[in-house]
């Protein structure tokens, strides 16, 4: 009796400490086994995101930065390029480097959200008094861009890459619509869906079964995907009101309302079931997905064409020639300010980096950035600047992109971005899709009630007022 | 002299005892009891465990719990999970270990290791062929549209996404218990089955009156072990449905980790293991007596 009782017991303390130690790992890598530097050399740990591709970017420009013997206080800085490691989230990583104390002395793959995060926490550098950023941000021409990466007035992370995100067409579909470009106005979104029912056959023979591809559009977990889904259209509506700013709700409910109602209008056409690939197939079966710029090497690969087998769209706008303003996917360089981390590794990294986006380099880098990733560098002059006309040229997806990058607009400045993006899902996004599944396409049921009740729980979820 | 450093036999057998159990002591100390500890330490700290700064909140990620719409919604995903976890597991591990047990010999090791495969292979493996299995342009949902004029959606549809974890558990774990089963099936005496046969018991009635009570101490580890298994249910929601729709399959391990890792609450997610665990121990302890019950009814 006794011993049951005592498995009984184990089996709770057991799953009680497997619950909080399962899902982080104590391999997170150290900055250096011995504080940075041996025999004059000062060894400084540079995380990538856990990408092939961006690793093999950041070791060869380890690499030929480590053959210019750059030094720091009479040391040699070699740099070493790891992945950083998914428990099962890079940013469960990069908390669990940070509360080991094996945090590396620079990453990059940090978003804004994290990032504020991390400041709040005290755990990365300000850069923005720096006179080495304020040089690599006028080289880029990133002025404009910046002011949507404050974070409390502070930068804490070097923009890298953007992938604008907008909509994604079906050029077959669009045709059968009468459209021979995408839609720029909620006007001509909403002539499209109405006449969904009408022409369900035409669609059906271009192989079209649904309209739009969202099945996370109920699921809370999955908080980030309503930077996509809902910030996108919200941006170019609302003219780039901020959701949050400081501790404030600031969100413009009019544009919320409106933003959460285009989804509505796509009514019960949307195809929640899980599809495994969309543009690759032969014959694509949805009128319009969320963009996926990483895809673009895939659909180059799978011989689909821009402009004839797909093309891009901006934001949808309330009125014509108004910004279509969008929400940025992007990541960045953050340094890390923990006790593993000494000064010298600091200004280590702080001379990597420089080297790699100094005026003299950056362009290079940058071209060679979306080379190897075909995810656009942040940068004011990608349609500009000579160095990237060929590819630009070459690849009119990513020049179509680039024309929105001035207006994209990163995620919310607030360490509570999880908690509040989860809150609007649950309050409203997921609420209303319940009556958007029975919904006919064109007519989207009045959101007004499901946004007055997700500003609530967002309020309460961010600690907003 | 000689005499006094001798030790009694008895003093000698325990100071044997506590070496060989060292090891499994001190793993127990720095992989339980410490990080338990540590977790207690945690659950009363509002801290994301990397800030410098860590707040003394008592018992408020406590009471936090109880207004917490995905901790009722775990707590009581947690039951609805155990009772077809179990009944399901035993059953299929009992229809497996008796067709097994009826095998001839020389093939009932290499089918019972075949049943065993599903518990050998990876969640993240199973869960990923079963997302494609499930998927809108499947084969087989193809085959439901065409055929049946059926159209599911499996892990977004809140009545069969539910229906879909427990699918893989029971597919996953059923092996697994048929083993035990098996081998209390095999432990039986053979006079045991020959009196029966004589006084005319077979089929049902024989697995009713005599296999069952007679594997009774087997069939109750059996179900303690799926009983910690529906508890611990995680890969499976994480990776095909985040706990969705509606909450329907999340579970506790599922929202510790969500506030520890994605909402950086680690304060909160120790209080919320903390639950999690008082309400498994209680649970384990419903069991361990209705078992116990069972077990004295027939003599063990």
């Amino acid at each position: 009796m006794k011993i049951k009782k005592a498995a009984a017991l184990f089996m709770a303390a057991a799953m009680t400490v497997t619950s909080l130690t399962a899902c982080s790992s104590g391999d997170g890598g150290s900055s250096s086994d011995d504080g940075g530097s041996s025999s004059g050399t000062l060894t400084v740990e540079f995380w990538t995101a856990p990408q092939q591709v961006q690793y093999d970017f950041w070791e060869s420009k380890a690499q030929a930065f480590n053959e210019t013997k750059t030094q720091v206080n009479g040391q040699t800085i070699e740099v070493k390029v790891q992945m950083m490691p998914e428990s099962p989230s890079s940013e469960a990583g990069i908390q669990n480097a940070i509360a080991t104390g094996t945090a590396p002395a620079v990453s990059e793959n940090i978003n804004r959200g994290f990032a504020a995060t991390l400041a709040a926490s005290d755990a990365v550098y300000d850069l923005s008094q720096e006179d080495w950023f304020n040089e690599v941000i006028e080289a880029r021409q990133m002025g404009d861009t910046m002011d949507g990466w404050a974070i409390d007035g502070g930068q804490y992370v070097l923009p890298v890459y953007v992938n604008p995100m907008t909509w994604q067409w079906n050029m077959d579909g669009l045709k059968v619509f009468g459209y021979s470009e995408a839609p720029t106005t909620i006007a001509e979104f909403q002539d499209i869906m109405s006449q969904w029912n009408d022409k369900k056959d035409e669609l059906e023979a271009v192989g079209i079964t649904h309209s739009f591809y969202r099945p996370s559009l109920t699921r809370s977990d999955q908080y980030w995907d309503r930077w996509y889904d809902f910030m996108m259209p919200y941006d170019a509506i609302s003219q780039g009101q901020s959701i949050v700013d400081g501790t404030t709700l600031t969100m413009d409910k009019d544009s919320a309302v409106k933003a959460m109602e285009v989804i509505g209008t796509f009514g019960n056409t949307i195809q929640q079931g899980e599809l495994s690939s969309i543009w690759t197939e032969d014959v694509p079966s949805v009128l319009v997905t969320i963009n996926a710029p990483w895809e673009i090497s895939l659909y180059q690969e799978n011989n689909k064409v821009y402009g004839e087998d797909y093309v891009y769209g901006p934001a949808l706008v309330e009125n014509e020639g108004d910004t279509p303003y969008c929400f940025a996917d992007s990541k960045g360089l953050t340094f890390y300010k923990t006790d593993n981390i000494s000064e010298d590794e600091h200004q280590g990294a702080v001379e990597f980096v420089k080297w790699v986006y100094n005026a003299e380099n950056s362009a290079q880098t940058d071209l060679e950035w979306l080379e190897a990733t075909m995810m656009l560098p942040v940068r004011g002059d990608l349609n500009e600047n000579e160095t990237f006309t060929s590819v630009m040229n070459e690849s009119p997806e990513l020049s179509a992109l680039a024309q929105w990058v001035p207006y994209a607009m990163p995620g919310l400045a607030s360490e509570k971005d999880a908690d509040i993006w989860t809150a609007f899902t649950e309050s409203a996004m997921a609420p209303y899709m319940n009556e958007v599944m029975s919904a006919e396409p064109g007519n989207a049921p009045d959101a007004t009630s499901y946004i007055e009740a997700g500003m609530d729980a967002m309020k309460t979820a961010g600690g907003l007022s | 002299m000689k005499d006094k450093m001798k030790l009694n036999p008895g003093r000698k057998r325990g100071l044997v005892g506590w070496l060989l159990n060292a090891p499994y002591l001190a793993y127990s100390l720095i992989f339980f009891l410490i990080p338990l500890i540590w977790a207690a330490w945690l659950s009363v700290m509002d801290w994301n465990l990397m800030s410098k700064d860590r707040t003394f909140v008592g018992l408020d990620n406590f009471k936090a719990l109880f207004s917490d719409t995905r901790v009722q919604a775990a707590f009581v995903n947690s039951f609805r999970y155990l009772l077809p976890i179990v009944i399901l597991c035993f059953l299929g591990g009992l229809v497996i270990a008796l067709l097994v047990s009826k095998l001839p010999d020389k093939i009932k090791g290499f089918i019972a290791v075949l049943f065993f495969i599903p518990y050998l292979t990876s969640g993240v493996a199973t869960s990923v062929v079963v997302k494609y299995f499930f998927n809108y342009n499947s084969v087989f949902n193809e085959f439901l549209r065409e055929h049946f004029n059926l159209n599911v959606n499996w892990l977004t549809d809140e009545k069969f996404a539910f229906w879909v974890m427990v699918f893989i558990v029971v597919w996953k774990m059923s092996g697994y218990y048929a083993l035990f089963i098996l081998s209390g099936i095999e432990s039986i005496d053979v006079e045991v089955n020959e009196a029966a046969a004589l006084d005319g018991s077979c089929g049902l009635h024989k697995l009713i009156h005599v296999t069952l009570p007679m594997i009774m101490p087997t069939l109750t580890t059996v179900i303690v072990l799926a009983t910690g298994l529906a508890f611990g249910i995680y890969t499976e929601p994480y990776l095909l449905t985040g706990g969705g729709p509606n909450l329907s399959t999340t579970s506790w391990q599922l929202e510790i980790y969500n506030a520890s890792f994605t909402r950086f609450e680690s304060g909160y997610g120790a209080a919320m293991a903390i639950a999690s665990a008082i309400q498994i121990f209680i649970t384990l302890r419903i069991i361990n007596f209705i078992t116990d019950r069972l077990n004295r009814k027939f003599g063990y």
